[in-house]
Parts: C-alpha cells; sequence; structure tokens
C-alpha cells in the first residue's frame, strides 16, 4: 500500500500524519503557540521544516514567520517538539503522546529552570503573571494569612525572565535555556524599519529613536527576528550553548551543530570532558591539598 | 579465454560443383494442406545443381533425417536443402543430421514454408504454392554460395550466477549447488525470499508459507557452494556462454555482515520507524533493521533516509563493532559459465482505477495486504481487522481479476488469484467463522492437482461465490462498502454489502525488468516479462544461449510451478556447465585487409557502430575484428564505406544471391522482407503459428540483426523493381539482441528514405518497422497494409518509379562491383 501523508490546516492548527494500517502517527502545530522562530527548522534532521513568510498586518506591522512541514519527509521521533521554547510542537501515535527522541535517549531534554522563593512574595503582588509574555504564570497572592501561590507552565516557559525583572523581591530565579548574543548593526537598518522589533515574540527589541535596539537581558536567541530582517547584515543571532540534560548522542550534537556552530559542540565537548576527568580524579579519592 | 581456432575452409576445395539435396517436409497436413507438394518437388528437379529431391511426411523424424543421412552418402550431396518448418524451429536438428552424416553444419539451409507459407496463407491457393517455390529457390541460390565453417571453441566456466532470490532462485541456486559448482545468488531486497516469504499460508494445502520456506533460505545461505549476494544489483554483464562477465553493486548497509550477529539489540534502542515495505507499509520498521525476523542472510542495515544519527545502536553494538556508518557501495566482478534470471514479479496497486477506491477508502486493500494480516506475525498480530475502526469485519467480499484479463490493463490472466482468494476466505473464515465472505469472480480457474478440490472446500465452508463483474465501490458513513456489481447470472446489477473488500489484485512485471533485458540483451513479451526462446520447446531458456528463465520472471506462476522451474534451469544450466568447452557459431564479421581504409584515412566507422568494441586495429594497420567478442550482427558489415568487413555465413553475395533469386519474376508484386533473427522473424513466424492470414506478397531474408541490412540491398531490390521492400527490427530502445542494431538501421534507412522519396519514390514503399517476437498480428497487420499499399499505387506506377530512380541505382551497384559495369 502506498503510504498515506496526510496534512490538515484547521482551527489554528497545522496537522501533519502517517497512517498506517494500525499506526497513525500525527504532528500538530499549535500556530498560536508558534512564535515563527527558527529552532525546530535547525534541528530537524530530516529537514522538513521550512519558514514561511507572512504577509504584515493591515497596520503596517511585520508578522513572524509561520512554519510549514513536508508530510512526506517527517519521521515523527520529536526533535522539533523538544526544541521549540514555546511548546507549540505534539507528536501522538495512535492519539498518545510520543517522543522516541526523547525515550531512546536519543535526544535531551531542555532544561527549563524556573523556581519562585514564595516566602519572598508580598501581600497583593502579581507583578510577575503581569509580566510574563506568554500569560503562563498563574499567581494566587500573598494574604496576611496565606502564603502565595505560583504556578508556571514550565512545559511552555521560555525563559525570557520578564518575571525575573519585574519581580519586586528578588522571589524568582529563571536560567535562560540558550546562552548567545543578539547584535543589531543599526547602520545596516533600513530607514524606520521595525520588523525585529514587531515580531520578537518576549519584546526584546525595542525601538529607540528609530533604530531597534536589543535587550539581551530578555532575549531567548530563538531568532524570529532573524527570520524578517530585510537587510543583510544587519541583525545576528548567535547562539553559543545550549543547557539540556545529560546525554550520548551523535543526533544531539548534530543539532547542536545547527542551532550553534561547530565551535558550541567543541564547548560542551570539552566541559564534558573536564567534567568526566574531575569525575574519575575524584572517585580516585586523592587527598586534597592541604589534607 | 582461449586462444581462437583457426577457421577452416580447407576440405572444400574451391570450384567444387555443389550437389544438391531438397527435401521437401508434409509436415503432416500442416504443409501437404495448403501446398501442392509434388509441384514444389518437379519444381526443385529442374533447378540447377539439384540431384536429388525427396519428399517426407515428417522431415524431423527418425525417418525423415535417415532419409537425409541416406541421400547424402547415396548421391553424394554436398548441400542440403529442407523445406520445412522455420529455422528457428528445428535448424539445429538437421544440422545435427548432416552433420552427423559427415557434411559441415553450415552446409545447411532451411526453407521455411510453413510457418512463412502454409499457416499464414491458408486455403488451398496456387499463390502459396508460387510462393513455397520461391522460397526454396531464394534458399537454392544461398546454399550454392555458402561455405564450410568451424564453430569456435572456448572452455567453460562453471561457475553459475541466480538473478533473484525468491523461490525459484533458491532451488535453482540449492540444484546447482548440489550438483557441485558453485553459485552465486544475487538479491536486490535486503534479504532472500521473495514473495513467498510475505505470504501466511499456501494453497490448496494450507501450509505454513515462512515454514517450509525459511528452512530452503537458512540451507542456501549455509551451502558452501553458495554465495548469496544479497542487497545488491546486476549492473553489467559482458561475454557469452560459458564465459559471462558479471559487475554486481552492493549497496551499504552499514552493518558489517561478518561482525553483525543478528541479535537485534540495536533496533531495540533506535529511535526511528518508518513504513515497513516488506510489510506492504502496513507496518513500520526501524532505522537500523530487518525487514522480517525471518530474513536471511540476517543482517541489519540502516537506511541513512531515515536515520538521525545518534549512534544508540553503535553504543549497544559495543565491542562487536558490526555498525560501519562509513560503508560505501561495492562493486563485485565475477566470471560465471550460466546466468540463471529469477526476478519475479510485483503486485499491481490499483491506484490508477477510480473504480475501486483503492487508497480512498480505509476498508478496501490488497490480497498481499490482506496476506500480512492473516499472518500471525504481520502487523496485526493475525487479526483481519478494519483500517476505519480496528474491528473485525462481519462481511468481507473478494473481487477477482482486479487489472488482470482487462484489456485497458493487463490482457493476461495472473494465474494465482482464483486460488490465493480462496486461500484467503478460508483462512478468514477458519479464523472468525460468523464472517461473511463473497468471492465475486468472472472464471473460477481451479486446474492443477488438488485445486478443484480446495475449490469445493471454500463452497462447502459457506463461502458465497458471485459470478460477476464489479463496477464500482461506493463507501457509507460507516466506512462500509457497497460493490456495484453487475451478477452475470442473473443478468442485472446489484448491490453488495460489505464492511471489507479485499481486491485480487495482478501480477505486473517487476520494476526493473526492462533494464535488466537491455543489461542482458534479451527481449521481453508484450505483457512485459521476459520471452522465452520458444514457448513448448524452449520455456525456460533465454534467446541467449547460457541465460535462463526461473519462475514469475517469464509469466506469473504459482510456487510448485516456480520451484519446478528453478530446478530445470537448474540441469538445463548443467548442461553447459558440465562441460570443458562450449562451441560458439562462427557466423562472425571477417575484415578485408585488402579493402579496408583504416590506416591510410584513419576510417573507425565499425569501432562507432560496434557496441561490443571487437574491431580494433593500430593506427597504421587495418582492423581486424575479435571473433570472441564479435557477436554476429553484421551492423559493421552493413556500415563499413569500403565494403571490407563481411559476415561468414550472411556474406553480401549470399544475399544478393537471395534477393535475385526473389525477385526473378513479376517482381513489383513484391516485397522484398529483411527480418531481424530475433524479433521480427520470430514475430513472423508467430503470425505463422497463430495463423493470422496476410497477403502472400513478401519474401523473407532472414539476418541476424536489421543493422546487417545494407543500403546496397535496398537499392539491388528496387533496381530488380520490387514492388516495396520491409526492414523489420527489435522495438527501439533496448529490445535489440546486439545492444544497438537497431539504432544504427534505424538511422541508415531512414536517410536512405528520405533521399529516395527525394528522387520521387513513394515513401511508404521502404518501410521500417519494429514488432517484437510477441507481435505477430501486429506483423500480420503490417503486411495487410503494405499489400494496400502495392495494389492501391498500381504495378505501373511501381514501375515508373524504379525506372526513374534504375540510373542511380546502376550507378552506385556498378561502381562497386555488385552488377557488371553496364
Amino acid at each position: 500500500m502506498a503510504i498515506k501523508y496526510y496534512k490538515k490546516e484547521e482551527d489554528g492548527k497545522l496537522e501533519v500524519g502517517l497512517n498506517l494500517y494500525t499506526k497513525r502517527f500525527l504532528l500538530t502545530v499549535d500556530r498560536e503557540l508558534c512564535k515563527g522562530c527558527e529552532l525546530c527548522k535547525l534541528a530537524c534532521p530530516t529537514g522538513c521544516i521550512s519558514s514561511v513568510e507572512t504577509a504584515d498586518s493591515p497596520d503596517g506591522k511585520a508578522q513572524a514567520c509561520t512554519i510549514d512541514i513536508y508530510e512526506n519527509r517527517c519521521d515523527y521521533h520529536g526533535i522539533c517538539a523538544v526544541v521549540c521554547p514555546f511548546n507549540a510542537i505534539k507528536i501522538t501515535l495512535n492519539g498518545e503522546e510520543s517522543l522516541p527522541s526523547i525515550d531512546k535517549e536519543a535526544f535531551p531534554e531542555l532544561i527549563r529552570d524556573f523556581t519562585a522563593d514564595v516566602s519572598k512574595c508580598e501581600v497583593g503582588c502579581k507583578e510577575c503573571e503581569e509580566a510574563c509574555t506568554l500569560d503562563i504564570i498563574k499567581v494566587k497572592p500573598r494574604t496576611e494569612s496565606s502564603e502565595a501561590e505560583v504556578d508556571v507552565e514550565i512545559d511552555k516557559c521560555c525563559g525570557c525572565r520578564k518575571c525575573y525583572s519585574a519581580c519586586p523581591t528578588d522571589a524568582i530565579r529563571v536560567t535562560k535555556f540558550i546562552e548567545g548574543s543578539t547584535r543589531i548593526n543599526q547602520a545596516a537598518c533600513p530607514e524606520n524599519c521595525s520588523r525585529c522589533a514587531d515580531v520578537c515574540p518576549v519584546s526584546a527589541i525595542q525601538m529607540q529613536d528609530g533604530k531597534a535596539v536589543p535587550i539581551e537581558r530578555d532575549c531567548i536567541y530563538c531568532g524570529a527576528c532573524k527570520l524578517v530582517c530585510p537587510a543583510e547584515g544587519a541583525l545576528t543571532v548567535e547562539r553559543t550553548a545550549v543547557y539540556h540534560t545529560p546525554i550520548v548522542s551523535g543526533a544531539w550534537y548534530k543539532g547542536l551543530e545547527k542551532l550553534t556552530s561547530a565551535k558550541g559542540v567543541a564547548r560542551e565537548i570539552t566541559a564534558e570532558r573536564i567534567k568526566k576527568t574531575r569525575e574519575a580524579i575524584m572517585s580516585l579519592n586523592v587527598p586534597k591539598v592541604g589534607e | 579465454m582461449s586462444e581462437l581456432k583457426v577457421v577452416d575452409i580447407s576440405n572444400f576445395p574451391e570450384g567444387e560443383e555443389p550437389r544438391i539435396g531438397v527435401f521437401v517436409c508434409y509436415c503432416g497436413l500442416n504443409i501437404a494442406g495448403t501446398v501442392e507438394i509434388a509441384d514444389l518437388v518437379e519444381f526443385s528437379k529442374t533447378q540447377p545443381n539439384v540431384v536429388c529431391v525427396v519428399e517426407n511426411r515428417y522431415t524431423c523424424a527418425d525417418p525423415g533425417q535417415k532419409e537425409i543421412k541416406d541421400a547424402i552418402e547415396k548421391y553424394n550431396l554436398n548441400r542440403v536443402v529442407v523445406a520445412a518448418c522455420s529455422p528457428k524451429m528445428h535448424e539445429p536438428t538437421f544440422r545435427k543430421c548432416v552433420e552427423e552424416a559427415g557434411l559441415n553444419p553450415f552446409l545447411f539451409e532451411q526453407a521455411n514454408i510453413r510457418e512463412m507459407c502454409s499457416w499464414c496463407h491458408p486455403g488451398n491457393k496456387p499463390e502459396s504454392t508460387d510462393k513455397a517455390k520461391e522460397i526454396i529457390l531464394m534458399s537454392l541460390a544461398k546454399v550454392r554460395l555458402l561455405k564450410p565453417l568451424t564453430r569456435f571453441e572456448f572452455p567453460v566456466t562453471n561457475r553459475a550466477l541466480v538473478i533473484g532470490g525468491g523461490i525459484a532462485g533458491i532451488y535453482a541456486a540449492l540444484d546447482m549447488a548440489d550438483m557441485g559448482y558453485q553459485v552465486y545468488l544475487v538479491e536486490r531486497d535486503e534479504s532472500i525470499g521473495g514473495h513467498m516469504a510475505q505470504l501466511d499460508k499456501t494453497f490448496p494445502t494450507l501450509d505454513c508459507s515462512i515454514c517450509i520456506e525459511g528452512p530452503k533460505m537458512v540451507e542456501a545461505a549455509r551451502n558452501p557452494n553458495i554465495e548469496v549476494i544479497a542487497f545488491a544489483d546486476v549492473v553489467n554483464v559482458d561475454g557469452f556462454v560459458g564465459n559471462f562477465k558479471v559487475t554486481i553493486k552492493k549497496k551499504p548497509r552499514y552493518v558489517k555482515q561478518k561482525n553483525c550477529t543478528g541479535c537485534g539489540e540495536c533496533a531495540d534502542v533506535c529511535p526511528v520507524e518508518y513504513p515497513n515495505k516488506w510489510e506492504m507499509n502496513l507496518g513500520t520498521r526501524k532505522a537500523i533493521s530487518v525487514p522480517f525476523p525471518q530474513a536471511v542472510p540476517l543482517v541489519f542495515s540502516i537506511d541513512k533516509e531515515h536515520c538521525i544519527e545518534c549512534y544508540k545502536c553503535v553504543e549497544r553494538c559495543g565491542s562487536r563493532r558490526a555498525i560501519d556508518f562509513e560503508m560505501e557501495e561495492e562493486m563485485i566482478d565475477i566470471e560465471v559459465g550460466t546466468i540463471t534470471v529469477a526476478t519475479g514479479f510485483d503486485v499491481y496497486e490499483p491506484y490508477d482505477d477510480a473504480r475501486y477506491g483503492y487508497g480512498v477508502y480505509p476498508n478496501v486493500v490488497t490480497a498481499m495486504e490482506a496476506e500480512r494480516l492473516i499472518n500471525a506475525a504481520g502487523p496485526t498480530g493475525g487479526e483481519v481487522i478494519r483500517s476505519s475502526d480496528g474491528h473485525h469485519p462481519h462481511s468481507v467480499a473478494i473481487l477477482q481479476c482486479i487489472g488482470s484479463r482487462d484489456i485497458n490493463k493487463f490482457e493476461y490472466c495472473s494465474g494465482f488469484c482464483c486460488m490465493y482468494a480462496i486461500k484467503e476466505a478460508i483462512l478468514i473464515k477458519e479464523h472468525e467463522p460468523d464472517t461473511e465472505i463473497y468471492i465475486v469472480y468472472m472464471d473460477m480457474r481451479t486446474n492443477f492437482k488438488g485445486f478443484e478440490e480446495f475449490y469445493r472446500r471454500a463452497r462447502e465452508l459457506g463461502i458465497t461465490f458471485l459470478r460477476g463483474n464489479a463496477l464500482q465501490i461506493l463507501e457509507d458513513k460507516n466506512n462500509d462498502l457497497i460493490i456495484k456489481l453487475e451478477d452475470t447470472m442473473l443478468g442485472e446489477t446489484v448491490d453488495l454489502r460489505a464492511e471489507m473488500v479485499i481486491l485480487s489484485t495482478a501480477g505486473m512485471p517487476t520494476a526493473g525488468t526492462d533494464e535488466l533485458a537491455r543489461i542482458l540483451h534479451v527481449t521481453r513479451g508484450t505483457d512485459g516479462f521476459f520471452l522465452e526462446n520458444h514457448p513448448k520447446l524452449k520455456p525456460i531458456d533465454a534467446p541467449v544461449d547460457g541465460i535462463y528463465y526461473a519462475g514469475a520472471c517469464q509469466g506469473l506462476k504459482d510456487i510448485p510451478y516456480s520451484v519446478s522451474q528453478g530446478s530445470g534451469t537448474a540441469g538445463r544450466a548443467a548442461t553447459i556447465l558440465s562441460k570443458d568447452k562450449v562451441q560458439i557459431e562462427p557466423i562472425v564479421a571477417v575484415v578485408d585487409p585488402e579493402k579496408c581504409k583504416h590506416a591510410t584515412s584513419n576510417c573507425k566507422t565499425c569501432q562507432n557502430v560496434c557496441p561490443y568494441g571487437s574491431p580494433t586495429g593500430a593506427d597504421d594497420q587495418p582492423i581486424t575484428i575479435n571473433p570472441a567478442t564479435c557477436h554476429g550482427c553484421g551492423t559493421c558489415v552493413a556500415d563499413c564505406p569500403w565494403d571490407a568487413i563481411d559476415q561468414q555465413h550472411f556474406t553480401d553475395e549470399q544475399i544478393y544471391a537471395q534477393i535475385r533469386a526473389a525477385l526473378a519474376e513479376n517482381p513489383e508484386e513484391k516485397i522484398m522482407g529483411f527480418l531481424c533473427n530475433w524479433c521480427c522473424y520470430s514475430g513472423a513466424d508467430l503470425a505463422g503459428t497463430s495463423r493470422f492470414s496476410y497477403p502472400t506478397r513478401i519474401r523473407v531474408i532472414r539476418v541476424m540483426c536489421s543493422g546487417r541490412v545494407d543500403r546496397d540491398f535496398v537499392y539491388e531490390a528496387l533496381r530488380l523493381g520490387a514492388g516495396a521492400v520491409f526492414v523489420g527490427a527489435c522495438h527501439l530502445p533496448t529490445d535489440c539482441h546486439y545492444i544497438s542494431g537497431n539504432v544504427w538501421m534505424k538511422k541508415r534507412m531512414e536517410a536512405l528514405q528520405k533521399s529516395l522519396v527525394k528522387d520521387g519514390m513513394t515513401e511508404e514503399r521502404l518501410r521500417i518497422a519494429y514488432v517484437s517476437a510477441a507481435e505477430g498480428l501486429i506483423y500480420a497487420n503490417i503486411m495487410k497494409d503494405m499489400d494496400k499499399m502495392i495494389t492501391n499505387l498500381g504495378i505501373d506506377k511501381i514501375r515508373e518509379e524504379n525506372e526513374k530512380l534504375r540510373p542511380k541505382f546502376e550507378k552506385t551497384l556498378s561502381r562497386k562491383g555488385i552488377i557488371p559495369v553496364l
């Protein structure tokens, strides 16, 4: 039987499927959650994801790219779902969520780290909830009688740290899972162009005097801005490291190379080696200097 | 390759007077019923050099052959003509016969008055007898000029190649290995086993298919005389019987065969799965896997298309070190004496026929898919369930002849569908006894041992057989199917409702059959399957010596038949492999060094047209042709601008003599035909065998390849006043038995046609046609067409055109010394 591929765009969702006689693979992209960044496209080993430019909105603002998936190339191992900062991609097998690349330890999970020390919260404070760009923090503020409850959908946390910046009492700790830098060469920017600022999912680019300025503190290095930038060399996004659960996998190094650079991979391998050496030395029970 | 024996012509002194014996065969009533034998005998007696004429009831039978031998002795004959059937049928028989009587076998000529005359011109008409006379006349003209030839001898490589590792190929390999010959078994897929490994049970005994084939697969792999080269393609074949040189491309598995233990731990850790083609894409396999657990050789392979290179398999394989991502494809060169082709068939998937909704309705499957569903090792664990909801269907309709016996798709009957439909019906019924099963058939064809009993058993089990044709399948909202069918018993259209439909689809030539036909220089029939040398007497021999067909690649057949053919080819191959030496026909091209202008004019025409690289020569030397690699097509002979090359046994002199004999009387009414031995001549024979009747105008000269047809032959025929000239060749582009002879003929003849038309000839009077050995009807139609053309044109018009062209022909031919200077 020829393989039945399936593709549907409906209710703000892109569905791509492979229907075999007893196995139904389904990949769903939630268009609302997808912010049009480039991470899944870079990480996908089969190259089945592409970015599609979107027309400007009626008020002249740029809109983020969307992704498209070649249904006949997808193997449903879920690497795209793992790297999506916004958790916009879901993969199911016969209706049940499935991430074989994680299950078989072929790919690591990203470390999304959010902690809130609720003892530091002030009465009635909901600053973090209001600051969250993705509306994933729900706060039951502290009252005189009870402690605050801070609830976050950690799967969707992209690590922009808006909440951290907004917290008046330093109660929140968030670590970015991607390190890097975003630079804008204003001299190369076209006149009055604000496309990158328009599409930034975490408002990490601001317009100052008609020029775009990146805010490193908030940037998650997702590259959505880069995809809409009309001027070559005006905007560079460089990723240097990705924080993830421990892994030994060729697929991960390949993905990492595309997400960062060969240097990024070298750095990670060096770090691993140092860690291993240290562990080995420690396990030898060598007396420390001075003991 | 051995030294070539020099052609020995010394035993026939120049100038010795030919003493010809003519033997006219009745062939029962096959010839005598149409042609006046007595007339032929009287006519033959009046011909020069004929010293005896004998009529036989059956010349090919022992008494007939004895009469030939006796006459040779009694009359001291040095030439023999047998007027009987096609030389393709009995030339070897008679050559052997005259050889036994001490005559050189190449001093024999056969006049084909059965296939080319009595059978295709039925009714006892004087024209048929006249034509038969002229056919004998042409043979006499040739036989006078024949030279004794000695066959070349070459040593035999006593190893064999089997292409295709299905059940037919496995049996061919096993039998040859058991006879002590070394066999290479090449398989395109990762595992041998073929379609039989996919089946659940076999009809009519319901043996478990893999249980009986599996041990044979293992036996083949373990036999020290068999080397299984799986996941490989044959990319090139050179040489000839006893001495084939074969190049095989082995695709990389990325797993080392000698290190892989087949444990399967790598597949456990692999994160990627993709549709398994071997499971008809019903289930999946891992990116590192075997297509099925019983695979032989049990070596895993990585599909690089799907592998994400996580190296989890490498980690798990550990110290076994079987996985090698750097593996590259490997070219293997082998030398073998014989080749058995057992490439099997493909299953038709009726996507192109919207009537059945295959690929659209989830509950319509093909029989091969149903086979995987019934199989306990299949994707559903042996449960026949619907794709739409996973439930057992309460009613199943099996529709027969999907693609088969359909003039719009495959004209042939696939042969095995009736039986596998009954088998699947019984298996489903046994599994779920309350399932209603309907088989919608045109005719149930249950010949062969045990088949009819099996059919009865199905009827007794309560399976309903409906005689009719499915017109269309519709689907309702529950994904149930409504089959609109014409019940040919009732004579009306009825609706049949079923929860699942199984389509008994046809088998078809496997992908790559055309490619392999090109590599092996063998022909295919109109149905696309390989064409055997003779449908009755050489059913497993290819037209090329030393190549044999086993199983469904030659035409669809079931398992026992395929196994028989596999063993049969082993026997046929052993007739070559068991000998130390093999003899090759000496009908090669020979260069006259006096005439060759290679040294002076740097002419390379023969080298350009020869597909085998046989003509060679240093820059300051005339060309020589290596008879070991010359296949004897004669294309270089026709294209040589200096007429320096001639073909033994098909010399220019002999062919001109045939043309002149054929056109001695009433040339305007005749068609001078040059037919290539392998396709068009066989096609013309088939027209006779099939009794397709056509007008008697054609006079056929058999050449080995249409590439041999010199433009001067056409000139001479038209100079003599021929009504038309016909050149019949193999189909372009790849059917030519000599790779490219027909291509050069096309180039040459089309240019000639253009120039003749420019000089005032009616275009249709030179006809070039491509007729395969299976296209007897097409040949007959061409003959009718040309007859009509000549009739419409009228003899006067033909004469007028010929007169206009004559000076041109005379000038060219006399310059070349073919006709005396006027």
